[in-house]
């Protein structure tokens, strides 16, 4: 009996240690990030499932006319955003509301949309594929599409055993994909790993973020997820009261979802309607184009006082958070192989 | 010899098992006491109407007996809807003989549910009970046209898990013979009857009227006799 137990103790032990090296392949913290707030123990990951997501991601099969897909308005190369539009572009050149918001560390999200309208990772599909301006579909039609393909019903066999196709698959799968999209390899962060050093003016940005911006774009996430108003002026065409519409609460108007910085350099344009195009325009607007308001974050009742140099100096640093190996990872990359497995590379 | 033993036992644990308790649950829609098919004009003194859809989510079902919860449903819920005559019947299988004098059930989807991500079965999103705009589930979804109503449509989709505005409601209603077969009817009349009174023909969002919509529905379940 011994020897057998021995045996099993050793085979569990072996086949531990295996699931423990795939997951840590799949997804693993950083160590210098905090623990991520997805329960992973409720959508666990496998390679197969995040595979179908990332085909799902690329594909506008998820749209009413196979036109748009999650990556029209979230593109690698943009930090996962839509460069150069101020507002969301979706199906028959529909213009939405809001600006299309920067994808990664979403594990650590604890809310979604400008407005924290989505409670949970999983259920943020839903709200593009269902938007008139958006995909302009539904998520029970899409089911349909999906198990009519000659594509999916063999992904979908690959990450869950059998070939049903049901939304809380398709909306698992598609935020196992987006749940593995982390950024955490910029200068900042290998200087922060004691790996680089950060030049005197990137020193000296460093500093002025620290005292002056960081209370709301905590490190190392540089967001602290919560709902502000910044100061700026209503746009009288969008009347955008932000979280006060979910809330219901006057004290959330004219609040939005404080976004990260992290690559910041590629996701422009700026704010949640994508009004500044430029850092120098954010900046001004942090210095002197503050408006006054009952829902003002306190931090910025002063406004913030910046030089000319400081400016300069906090550009250099905010550029420090671009990750030029998170733009350009193939594991995140617009799956051509799945598409077209024909294709020669 | 060991395996002929595990096989004895779990043929006859398999047994014990299957000489469970079954309580079946009918859920019988009514107005003004007729059972309601959808899509058919009902008149009556004040209004005529047409009810197109009817689903809601029955969750936490339990039954007791003498304030003590004696058995819970293990399925989070179960979506009822007109349309699918199957999902009005509800079987409930207990591991032992059970006596109970009152049977307890929620309308609505409870406010963890709401937060847990994609789930499957009756509470799938592809099932049409869950806002996409925002997240959260729909407790109570209605359409139909009424006489009554200015423009004549309603469309009441009952939701919201939040305060100030959680719409959940909790139903216990006392059960009186010792049948295993439950019949629950639902009035409507005097509940539609309240649209006009209450608000708005169209809730599309949680809000102060969707819980007094919920409320009084709530309200509308008894034990058919």
């Amino acid at each position: 009996m011994i020897p057998n137990r021995k045996y099993i103790f050793c085979l569990a032990a072996i086949v531990l240690m295996a699931f423990t090296t795939v997951s840590k392949k799949l997804f693993s913290v950083p160590k210098h990030f905090p623990k991520p707030v997805y329960d992973f123990s409720k959508n666990l990951l496998n390679a197969s499932s995040i595979t179908l997501g990332r085909a799902l991601f690329y594909d506008p099969i998820l749209s009413r006319k196979n036109t748009i897909s999650c990556a029209s308005c979230h593109s690698p190369y943009a930090a996962f955003t839509h460069i150069d539009h101020h507002l969301s572009h979706g199906i028959d050149d529909r213009i939405g509301t809001r600006n299309s918001p920067a994808l990664m560390n979403l594990a650590w999200q604890n809310s979604f949309m400008w407005d924290g309208a989505i409670n949970h990772l999983d259920m943020q599909a839903l709200a593009p594929i269902s938007h008139p301006d958006e995909m302009g579909s539904k998520i029970d039609s899409v089911i349909i599409r999906l198990q009519r393909s000659t594509l999916y019903p063999t992904l979908f066999y690959k990450a869950y055993g059998d070939s049903t196709i049901t939304g809380e698959r398709t909306l698992k799968s598609i935020a196992q994909f987006i749940l593995c999209i982390v950024s955490a390899n910029a200068k900042y962060d290998r200087i922060i790993q004691g790996k680089e050093k950060f030049t005197a003016q990137e020193a000296n940005g460093y500093r002025l973020f620290q005292k002056k911006c960081s209370s709301c774009h905590k490190e190392p996430l540089f967001t602290n997820y919560q709902f502000e108003n910044n100061g700026l002026p209503i746009d009288p065409k969008l009347n955008d009261l932000g979280r006060m519409k979910i809330s219901h609460c006057s004290s959330d108007s004219l609040k939005f979802k404080v976004p990260t910085l992290r690559n910041i350099e590629y996701s422009y344009p700026y704010m949640h309607d994508g009004r500044f195009k430029t850092l120098s325009e954010v900046l001004h607007h942090y210095t002197q184009g503050i408006v006054q308001s009952k829902t003002l974050s306190p931090l910025l009742q002063q406004g913030i006082i910046l030089s000319s140099n400081e400016k300069v100096d906090l550009t250099a640093f905010l550029l420090t958070l671009s990750d030029k190996e998170f733009l350009f990872k193939a594991e995140y990359a617009y799956p051509k192989h799945i598409f077209f497995p024909q294709a020669k590379e | 010899m060991k395996f002929i033993l595990i096989l004895w036992f779990s043929y006859f644990g398999s047994k014990i098992v299957s000489a469970q308790d079954k309580i079946h649950l009918e859920w019988q829609v009514q107005y003004l006491g007729q059972n309601v098919p959808l899509n058919e004009l009902y008149a009556t003194k004040t209004d005529t109407l047409t009810i197109k859809e009817l689903k809601w989510y029955i969750s936490k079902v339990s039954l007791i007996q003498d304030d003590q919860i004696v058995f819970s449903d293990p399925t989070i819920a179960h979506l009822l809807n007109i349309a699918d005559p199957k999902s009005l019947e509800i079987e409930l299988k207990s591991r032992k003989k059970i006596s109970f004098n009152k049977l307890q059930f929620c309308i609505g989807i409870d406010s963890l549910t709401n937060v847990s991500g994609a789930l499957g079965g009756d509470l799938d999103p592809t099932k049409g009970m869950y806002w996409t705009w925002q997240s959260g589930y729909i407790n109570i979804k209605i359409e139909g046209e009424s006489n009554s109503i200015t423009n004549r449509d309603f469309q009441l989709h009952l939701g919201g898990y939040l305060p100030p505005f959680a719409a959940i409601q909790t139903i216990v209603l006392p059960i009186t013979n010792a049948s295993n077969d439950i019949k629950i009817g639902i009035e409507l009349a005097s509940w539609l009857g309240q649209i006009s009174l209450i608000g708005p023909a169209h809730i599309m969002s949680p809000s102060k009227e969707a819980v007094s919509m919920s409320k009084e529905f709530a309200k509308q379940f008894f034990i058919l006799k």
